[in-house]
C-alpha cells in the first residue's frame, strides 16, 4: 500500500472516530438534557395540575360546585344548574344512576382547565377518568405518598412524560356509595392522579438534529477526503521526488540534487539527500581520478618505455653483430647500463609525478652540455633507424635540472620531431637573458596554428591515424609539459604546416662552465 | 506492472476509509436510537414533602395565625418575591400552611378582616371557586429553592359572582403580603377613615416594633377616586402600600318604554407590601 493511501486512510480514521466521537457525546448529552427538561417540565405542570385539583375539589367538598350537566338527565337539557353543597353528600340529593355521569362531568370540569391529558384512579389502580390512551397504570405500582413518580413512553405520537402521585379524595360519593361507583374511593381515601406531557416536539427536534449531523457528517467527511488527499499529495510529493532523484543516482547521475527547501523534517532529508549526493559524487570523481591516473601512469610508463628500450636494443644489437673494440664495447654497455638504470628512476618517478601528482622533485646542478649530449647518444640507435640528420649545439653552461627527468622530456621532443617525419632534427642549448634555452627543431610535417594550443593535453593526437601507426597515445607532449613545469618552465612551440616544428623552454642557469 | 499492481491495493485503501466514514455514521446513529429508546423507558421519582390533615380541612381564624416573621424574615420574604422570576412549585414542607389552611385564611382575612374595614360586616363566601397553589420563586431554572423557608408563598384565587379575590400568604407564618380584591359589594368605599383604617390595621397585623407614618401619593383629595397609601411597617424600609380605584359599569334597560338606568360599581383594592418607596 502506498504511503498516500496509508496517510488517507489513516487521517479518515481519525477524522471519523473523532468526528463521530463528538458528535455522539454532543447528540447524547443535547439528548439526555432535553429528556431531563422535560422531565421537570412535566413535573412542574404535574404540580399545578394537582393544585387545581385539590383547590377544586377542596372548594367543591366544602362550600359548593358548578356542575354543567351535558346529558340532560337531570332536567332541560344543555342547562346550567347551581347545586349548593354545603354539610351535605352531594350524592344523597342526587338519583343514584346520575352519579356516575356527574362524577364524569366533575372531573371533565377539572380537566377542562388543564393543557396536559389527565387520568384519575382508585385506589386499586382501576379508571375513574382518563384522556390518555393506552395507559397502563402499573407504572404507579411503587408509587407512595412522599412521591411523584414519571415515566417516559414511547408512543406513536412520538413520546410522552407520564407523571402519577396520590391525592387525598374529598369528593362526590362519601358516605355510602353506589353500586355503580364501587370503584370510587370513600371519602377521605387517596386516588391517582397522572397526567401526560408531551414531548413528541423535543424527540422530533432530536431526530431533527441528528439527521442534520449526518448531513454535517457526510460533508465534513467529502471535504476531510479532499482535504486529505491534498495533504497526503502534499507529504508524498518530495518523498516521490528523491526516490525518482535516488533512482537516477543509482543509475549514474552523481550530479542530481533535489530543489528542496524549508526547515521541516521534509526539508532536513532533502538537505541531507543532497549532501550525501554530494559525497558519492566527490567519492566517484575522487576514485575515477585515481583510476585514470593509473591509467596514466601505465600509458606514460609504456610510452617512456620505449625509446630506452630501442637505445637499448640498439646497443645489444651493436654488441651482438659487430666487432667492436675494446672501448666501443664499453661505450655501448654504459648505453645500455644507463639507460636501463634511467628507466628503473624514471618508473619511480612517473608513478610520483602522475599518480601522486609531486611537483616538488630535487633539482640538481649538472652540466647542461654533458645533458643534451647523452640524450642525443641515447636517441642514436632511433635516428640510425629513421634516417634522420641529428645536430646538436649546446653552449657550455651549468643548470637545475632532474637528470633522469629532464632526458624523458628532451627523448619526448626528439622523438615527438622524429614521428613528424622530421629528417633534419637540431637540438641546440644556449644561455639566454641569465636562462639556459633548450630548443628541438625538426623540418617535419608541422601543425596548424589552432593546434598548438592543445598538442600538451592528454592523448591529443593531431594525426590520429599517423600517431596510432607509430603507436602513438598522445601522452608525450603532456608528459613533457609537466617536466618543464617542474623544472619552472614551460614548451613553447613554433610550428608552420609543412615546413616543421620548432619546441623551446627555460632552465635555471647557474653559471657558465 | 510493479506499478499497477498497487492500484488494487490503493482503492482498497480508499474504500476502506469510505467504509469507515460510512461506519462512523452508521454507529452514531444506531448508538443515538439505542439510547433514545432506553432513555423513553426510564423513569424516576421525586420525593416531596408529606403533609397530615385532616380531610374535613381546619378552619382557621385569621387572629389564630401567629405572626411569627420576624421583620428580617419578612424583609426577604418581600425582598424575594419582588426579585424572582421564575416560580417552582411544590407541595408544603413541615411547617408550613397546608392548602385547606392557605384557602382558610385566606376566605377569613377577606370575610373577616378586608370587607368588615371596607364596610361590610356580615359578607360570607358561599359560592366560589378556588385555586391555590404553593410556589417559592427561582431565580435560575436549575436553582431548586429548598423547601421550608420563609420565601414560599401561597397563591390563593377565590372567585365568586360578587368578588375577586387573588392572595399572596406567606406559607410560614401566615402573613398576607399581597391582597388584590375586586368586589362590586355595596359598601362605602370611599370613606377615607376606613381606608386609613384598614392600612393601620393592616401594617399593625405584622406586629413589628418601629416608627408608623402615612405618605399618601398623588394629588387627589383623600374624596377623589383612586389613590395610592404607605403605611411604614418597622425600621427596615418595608410598606405597606394600599391602591384602591373603582369603575362604575352603566347598564340601561328598557321597562314599559321606559329606560331604567342600572349603576354596578365594581371596587378594587389592592394591598400589599413593599420594600422602599418609588421616588417621587
Amino acid at each position: 500500500m502506498r504511503l498516500f493511501t496509508k496517510i488517507f486512510l489513516f487521517g479518515m480514521l481519525v477524522f471519523s472516530v473523532a468526528f463521530s466521537a463528538s458528535g455522539y457525546f454532543l447528540l447524547h448529552y443535547s439528548m439526555e438534557s432535553s429528556m431531563a427538561r422535560e422531565a421537570e417540565f412535566a413535573l412542574k405542570q404535574y404540580q399545578y395540575d394537582k393544585f387545581t385539583v385539590q383547590s377544586a375539589l377542596l372548594s367543591y367538598s366544602d362550600v359548593s360546585l358548578i356542575i354543567s350537566i351535558e346529558d340532560g338527565s337531570l332536567s332541560r337539557e344543555g342547562q346550567t344548574y347551581t347545586v349548593w353543597q354545603t354539610e351535605t353528600d352531594y350524592s344523597e340529593s342526587l338519583p343514584g344512576p346520575d352519579t356516575k355521569s356527574l362524577t364524569e362531568s366533575l372531573f371533565k370540569c377539572l380537566t377542562a382547565e388543564f393543557t396536559v391529558p389527565a387520568a384519575f384512579f382508585s385506589e386499586d389502580k382501576s379508571v375513574i377518568y382518563s384522556e390518555i390512551q393506552d395507559l397502563d397504570p402499573s407504572f404507579l405500582d411503587n408509587l407512595s405518598e412522599d412521591a411523584h413518580i414519571y415515566q417516559f413512553r414511547n408512543d406513536r405520537e412520538g413520546g410522552s412524560v407520564l407523571v402519577g402521585g396520590i391525592l387525598c379524595w374529598n369528593g362526590l360519593n362519601a358516605g355510602n356509595p353506589p353500586a355503580s361507583q364501587d370503584t370510587l374511593p370513600a371519602r377521605g381515601g387517596n386516588l391517582y392522579f397522572v397526567t401526560q406531557w408531551d414531548i413528541s416536539k423535543t424527540i422530533s427536534q432530536q431526530k431533527t438534529l441528528q439527521q442534520y449531523f449526518i448531513r454535517c457528517y457526510f460533508a465534513a467527511v467529502a471535504a476531510g477526503m479532499v482535504l486529505l488527499g491534498l495533504l497526503s499529495a502534499f507529504l508524498t510529493g518530495p518523498l516521490k521526488r528523491m526516490s525518482g532523484a535516488a533512482r537516477r543516482m543509482a543509475e549514474g547521475y552523481y550530479e542530481e540534487r533535489l530543489p528542496l527547501k524549508g526547515n521541516d523534517e521534509i526539508g532536513t532529508l532533502a538537505q541531507s539527500f543532497n549532501r550525501m549526493a554530494a559525497a558519492v559524487e566527490d567519492k566517484v570523481d575522487a576514485l575515477s581520478k585515481t583510476a585514470r591516473e593509473k591509467e596514466d601512469f601505465v600509458a606514460n610508463f609504456a610510452h617512456e618505455l620505449k625509446t630506452p628500450l630501442t637505445s637499448i636494443i640498439g646497443y645489444a644489437d651493436t654488441l651482438y653483430q659487430k666487432e667492436l673494440s675494446r672501448e666501443e664495447i664499453r661505450k655501448a654497455s654504459w648505453h645500455i647500463w644507463n639507460e636501463g638504470m634511467r628507466l628503473e628512476a624514471l618508473s619511480l618517478k612517473l608513478m610520483e609525478l602522475t599518480v601522486l601528482g609531486r611537483q616538488d622533485f630535487p633539482l640538481t646542478e649538472m652540466p647542461a652540455r654533458e645533458l643534451l649530449e647523452d640524450t642525443a647518444e641515447s636517441l642514436y640507435p632511433l635516428l640510425q633507424e629513421n634516417q634522420s640528420a641529428f645536430c646538436l649545439r649546446a653552449q657550455p653552461a651549468y643548470v637545475r635540472a632532474d637528470y633522469d627527468l629532464l632526458k624523458t622530456l628532451l627523448i619526448n621532443l626528439i622523438d615527438n620531431a622524429v614521428k613528424a617525419g622530421g629528417t633534419s632534427i637540431t637540438l641546440s642549448g644556449q644561455v639566454q637573458d641569465g636562462k639556459y634555452l633548450i630548443s628541438v627543431e625538426d623540418n617535419g610535417c608541422g601543425m596548424e596554428t589552432e593546434e598548438l594550443s592543445r598538442i600538451t593535453e592528454a592523448f591529443y593526437m593531431v594525426d590520429k591515424a599517423r600517431s596510432r601507426k607509430q603507436h602513438g597515445a598522445g601522452l608525450g607532449l603532456a608528459l613533457a609539459e609537466s617536466i618543464a613545469k617542474i623544472h619552472g618552465s614551460r614548451l613553447s612551440f613554433q610550428s608552420q604546416k609543412g615546413q616543421g616544428t620548432k619546441v623551446s623552454f627555460f632552465l635555471i642557469c647557474t653559471g657558465k662552465e | 506492472m510493479k506499478r499497477n499492481r498497487h492500484i488494487p491495493i490503493n482503492l482498497f485503501g480508499i474504500l476502506l476509509a469510505l467504509v469507515i466514514a460510512l461506519g462512523g455514521a452508521l454507529s452514531v446513529r444506531i448508538r443515538l436510537e439505542q439510547e433514545q429508546s432506553r432513555l423513553l423507558l426510564s423513569g424516576g421519582t421525586v420525593p416531596v414533602p408529606v403533609k397530615t390533615e385532616s380531610p374535613e380541612g381546619i378552619f382557621v381564624d385569621s387572629e389564630a395565625i401567629p405572626a411569627n416573621l420576624t421583620e428580617n424574615e419578612l424583609l426577604t420574604a418581600v425582598r424575594d418575591r419582588e426579585r424572582g422570576k421564575d416560580t417552582w412549585l411544590h407541595e408544603p414542607e413541615p411547617g408550613q400552611l397546608s392548602m385547606v389552611q392557605a384557602l382558610e385564611h385566606g376566605r377569613a382575612w377577606i370575610e373577616d378582616f378586608l370587607l368588615p374595614r371596607l364596610g361590610t360586616d356580615d359578607f360570607r363566601l358561599q359560592e366560589y371557586k378556588a385555586n391555590c397553589h404553593l410556589w417559592s420563586l427561582q431565580e435560575e431554572e436549575t436553582d431548586k429553592p429548598s423547601g421550608g423557608s420563609v420565601s414560599d408563598y401561597w397563591t390563593v384565587e377565590i372567585i365568586s359572582s360578587e368578588l375577586e379575590a387573588r392572595l399572596i400568604v406567606n406559607a410560614s407564618g401566615g402573613q398576607i403580603l399581597d391582597a388584590s380584591v375586586s368586589c362590586s359589594i355595596p359598601a362605602e368605599y370611599q370613606n377615607q377613615d376606613n381606608l386609613v383604617s384598614l392600612l393601620t390595621d393592616y401594617s399593625a397585623s405584622f406586629n413589628l416594633e418601629g416608627n408608623y407614618f402615612m405618605i399618601s401619593d398623588g394629588e387627589n383629595s383623600p374624596e377623589d377616586q383612586g389613590q395610592i397609601l404607605y403605611h411604614s411597617i418597622g425600621s427596615l424600609g418595608l410598606f405597606a402600600v394600599l391602591d384602591t380605584g373603582s369603575i362604575v359599569f352603566t347598564r340601561t334597560e328598557s321597562l314599559n318604554n321606559t329606560d331604567i338606568m342600572e349603576y354596578t360599581e365594581l371596587f378594587h383594592v389592592h394591598l400589599y407590601l413593599r420594600y422602599g418607596i418609588p421616588a417621587p
